[in-house]
């Protein structure tokens, strides 16, 4: 009789911490779920292209601001770089390696001029071609801009090279009446506004949801309370199973 | 400890290594004609071009025309593709209508550069484009390199198209 009570208390006991334990991991399991089921599908919901721009989350992965910020504009388009990336108008953002020269437009292109080649964007802001040296671009480009003929005319290493509309490059005379692109002055507020796009271009939200689902998100000790809550959820299967083996009725 | 701590170091270091220009586009082209002049030639892209080309990408192309280079049956394309955020650079040489060769020149991206490797490119030798605008046959995968190894199985296919064209 004392055995099979002391049976009773003990599987009492287990069946409490069972409760308990598995009303702590119910929240991280609804979490991890939910985040788990969300990264089967990065490819179907974008996340790899869309970026972190909440303020506070970006701080929390310490995103350091551009060294090197300008802006060049050419209505109505505004073009913008900050360390390594391109901002076209409102919503393009391209990867580049070298400086921002300056913009013109030249027929139906907006041509941005990096140090080493051109890019020509349409009406819409989409990239349409991107001349290089292998088009007899000039390297070390210094300035973009229109003569008074309206053509499109490039400054390295103090000569003059025209772009024609078959988009080859021509060494032409120097012309003193070419209208350079010139950056623009930036406010401080312009600068921020630059920084903070800068900064909201960093940080896929498949990285942010990898870096929850793992608890890395929550600092050095967060995937320990992870391996943690794994282990809660171990418990929560053996003691599941004890619980229904003795509380199975006899044959 | 110094030894993991080496190996740590040299697993992070292997991403920075791994980026950058592994030939020129000029040398490639040198090297692929045995140093001979080749004639510099271009495609302008037609409407239907534009079609098919952004059917290989799965996006509008990012360029109006395209220029290879020449000497009798072998052609030469210099093609950039994004890989996951950057672009790719590749260069490709075409005999007839089967490639010669393929070759990584310049990688930007962090991660997939285990593309440039010629265990990985070397499976692009003597393919062709089938009727359905796919390569003649099946190029293994790089786990980890998924986004590189499609935008260069996307610029073969390229190349191989628009010297299909070029001789029609």
């Amino acid at each position: 009789m004392n055995k099979r009570r002391r049976q009773r208390n003990k599987i009492a006991s287990l069946y409490i911490w069972h409760r308990y334990a598995g009303l702590f991991a119910a929240i991280f399991a609804i979490f991890i779920s939910i985040s788990g089921i969300i990264l089967n599908h990065t490819d179907d919901l974008d996340l790899k292209k869309r970026h972190l721009s909440i303020s506070a989350l970006i701080e929390q992965y310490q995103v350091q601001n551009p060294s090197l910020v300008s802006r060049f504009k050419s209505q109505p388009y505004r073009i913008e770089q900050a360390d390594d990336m391109l901002f076209i108008g409102n919503s393009n953002m391209l990867h580049i390696d070298v400086p921002l020269i300056g913009v013109a437009q030249h027929g139906e292109f907006l041509v941005v001029a990096l140090q080493n080649s051109l890019l020509l964007f349409n009406a819409n802001e989409q990239l349409l071609e991107t001349l290089t040296r292998l088009d007899d671009v000039p390297s070390h480009i210094s300035h973009i801009g229109i003569n008074q003929q309206q053509q499109l005319v490039l400054l390295s290493k103090a000569q003059h090279y025209r772009l024609n509309n078959d988009l080859s490059l021509q060494l032409v005379a120097p012309d003193s009446h070419v209208n350079w692109s010139q950056a623009e002055a930036l406010s401080a507020a312009d600068q921020a506004t630059i920084k903070h796009r800068y900064r909201s271009n960093i940080i896929s939200l498949e990285t942010l949801l990898l870096d929850i689902h793992s608890g890395r998100f929550f600092g050095a000790y967060g995937p320990l309370i992870f391996d943690l809550i794994g282990l809660i959820i171990l418990f929560l299967a053996v003691t599941g199973c004890i619980i229904w083996l003795k509380q199975r009725p006899k044959k | 400890m110094k030894t993991l701590l080496f190996f740590i170091s040299l697993l992070c270091l292997q991403g920075a290594y791994a980026k950058g220009v592994y030939q020129t586009p000029e040398s490639f082209i040198d090297d692929s004609f045995n140093g001979q002049t080749a004639q510099r030639e271009t495609v302008w892209l037609s409407k239907e071009h534009k079609q098919v080309i952004g059917n290989i990408l799965q996006h509008p192309p990012r360029f109006l025309r395209v220029k290879y280079w020449r000497i009798g049956t072998k052609t030469v394309w210099i093609l950039n593709e994004v890989g996951k955020e950057k672009l790719i650079t590749v260069g490709i040489l075409i005999d007839h209508t089967n490639i010669e060769r393929l070759k990584v020149l310049t990688f930007r991206e962090s991660r997939g550069w285990e593309v440039k490797h010629d265990f990985f490119t070397r499976q692009f030798s003597g393919l062709a484009l089938n009727e359905q605008q796919q390569l003649s046959q099946t190029v293994d995968g790089i786990s980890g390199a998924t986004l590189s190894v499609r935008a260069l199985k996307k610029m073969a296919r390229i190349a191989l198209y628009l010297n299909q064209q070029r001789s029609q």
